[in-house]
């Protein structure tokens, strides 16, 4: 046998068998330990078992990431959304439970730096976690966010609104994008906003 | 000593306060008027089951409630996607004019910010 | 007063802050005119006040594969909350479930509107 067939065989097998990310068998597996409980032999063998399983019978496309993960960008973005998170959700409290009118809302569009599907739906995410700010619609191809934000009643206030998502969209960029400068330059940014689509704000009122 | 009068005071005072709101968001339930609105308020409900499973698990040392809210936590959402991606069309309450320019799902051709299907008044059709 | 004790203490603080929450957003849900001011109203609970409530139950609990199992539920819970409220915001805005009147905001405030037609 030579070590050309060798290679041959070697390769032949690697397609036999599924593309199994190791990753996705750490995670699962994981997940499957934690579910019951208890770091044991058993346990471990059968997250195991059951992942491999998954990956295999369940095989998810395969997304060609272009990510590159800076910890610090990160620490800012979970550190900045928990604290948003706090003072959105008092804010949202003190709201509801004030005397004297409801509070109303607003329907807006933005646009979008980015491009990419996953960066956008992250910043969607993000937004719609933080109370104040329901996501309606998102557009990845006019990268045009829709969203209903709370006791917005003149357009300076939409504009804060706006620019705190542009904002939350910045923190993603600079956690995960490769080159955030890019798409963050405020040129583009400016042509974007103004050229690529109309941004419109309906407000609704009580009746 | 002090501290176990602290801690019966305060699971009293927690549990009251998850009574009352299961109760309020009840009645929001109840009163609709549509059905989103009721599939709102369920999604509240079950945060409130959560935190109330999660009160009892910590107040009780009951850490088998634990596998429960993990269940919870996972498919609570289910039920209101389920429900939403049904009721495009709902007719729950009656809309009080005609809708003439209702937007079909997955068009968009009236433009991106267009109240799609709101009901508009002569203020909003002038402007929009 | 030990350490045992403020943890506990700490976590009951937790547990309590939730379930203000909770309650805020009961209010809310009542008091709120349309669909999608409600839905602000709810997702602070299911936000803030699982987080809470699930920091509450770990500082109580301080077992390791217990906090491992609370990470998992806050974990799935950010991860479903959007796609839910997403859903459902889209279907209210699509079936005109927002309050009746569109203002523009530029119109009320007297300035000109600057969007392009379109």
């Amino acid at each position: 046998m030579t070590g050309a067939d060798r290679q041959r065989g070697r390769r032949g097998v690697r397609r036999l068998l599924p593309p199994v990310s190791p990753w996705g068998l750490l995670w699962l597996t994981v997940v499957w330990v934690l579910l019951w409980g208890s770091l044991n032999v058993l346990n471990l063998l059968g997250g195991l078992l059951v992942a491999l399983l998954v990956l295999v019978l369940f095989p998810l496309p395969r997304v060609d990431l272009h990510l590159r993960v800076r910890p610090l960008g990160l620490l800012v973005l979970l550190g900045r959304f928990l604290v948003d998170l706090v003072r959105a959700s008092v804010e949202v409290a003190w709201l509801s439970v004030r005397p004297g009118p409801v509070a109303t809302g607003v329907v807006m569009d933005l646009q979008l730096a980015t491009d990419d599907p996953l960066l956008q739906t992250l910043t969607a995410e993000m937004v719609s976690l933080v109370p104040g700010s329901v996501v309606v619609e998102l557009d990845p191809g006019s990268r045009v966010l829709t969203l209903h934000a709370l006791n917005v009643r003149t357009r300076h206030q939409a504009e804060q609104v706006r620019h705190k998502v542009r904002a939350q969209e910045a923190r993603v960029l600079r956690a995960l994008h490769p080159d955030p400068a890019s798409v963050l330059d405020p040129r583009r940014h400016r042509n974007g906003s103004r050229g690529a689509g109309p941004e419109t704000t309906t407000t609704q009122e009580a009746p | 000593m002090t501290i176990d009068l602290v801690e019966l005071v305060l699971t009293w005072i927690v549990g009251g306060l998850l009574a009352v709101s299961a109760t309020l968001t009840l009645i929001r339930i109840t009163i609709g008027p549509s059905v989103l609105d009721r599939v709102v308020a369920t999604d509240v409900l079950v945060s409130i089951v959560i935190c109330a499973l999660g009160a009892y698990a910590a107040l009780s040392d009951a850490w088998t409630t634990l596998p429960l809210l993990i269940s919870l936590s996972l498919v609570g959402f289910l039920g209101s996607v389920a429900v939403a991606r049904f009721v495009a069309r709902d007719r729950d309450t009656p809309a009080p004019e005609p809708v003439p320019d209702r937007l079909e799902v997955g068009e968009r051709d009236a433009g991106p910010q267009a109240p799609a299907g709101g009901r508009r008044t002569p203020e909003g059709e002038g402007s929009v | 007063m030990t350490v045992v004790d403020v943890l506990d203490v700490l976590g009951l603080v937790c547990l309590l802050l939730g379930a203000l929450l909770c309650l805020a957003a009961a209010i809310g849900l009542l008091r709120f005119p349309d669909l999608l001011t409600r839905m602000h109203a709810g997702t602070k609970p299911q936000v803030l006040g699982v987080l809470l409530v699930i920091l509450g139950v770990g500082l109580r609990s301080r077992s390791g594969l217990d906090i491992g199992m609370l990470v998992l539920i806050g974990l799935f819970q950010l991860l479903t909350i959007p796609a839910g409220s997403h859903m459902v915001g889209r279907a209210g805005f699509r079936t005109g479930q927002i309050a009746p009147a569109h203002i523009h905001l530029g119109q009320r405030d007297g300035e000109v509107d600057d969007r392009p037609e379109g």
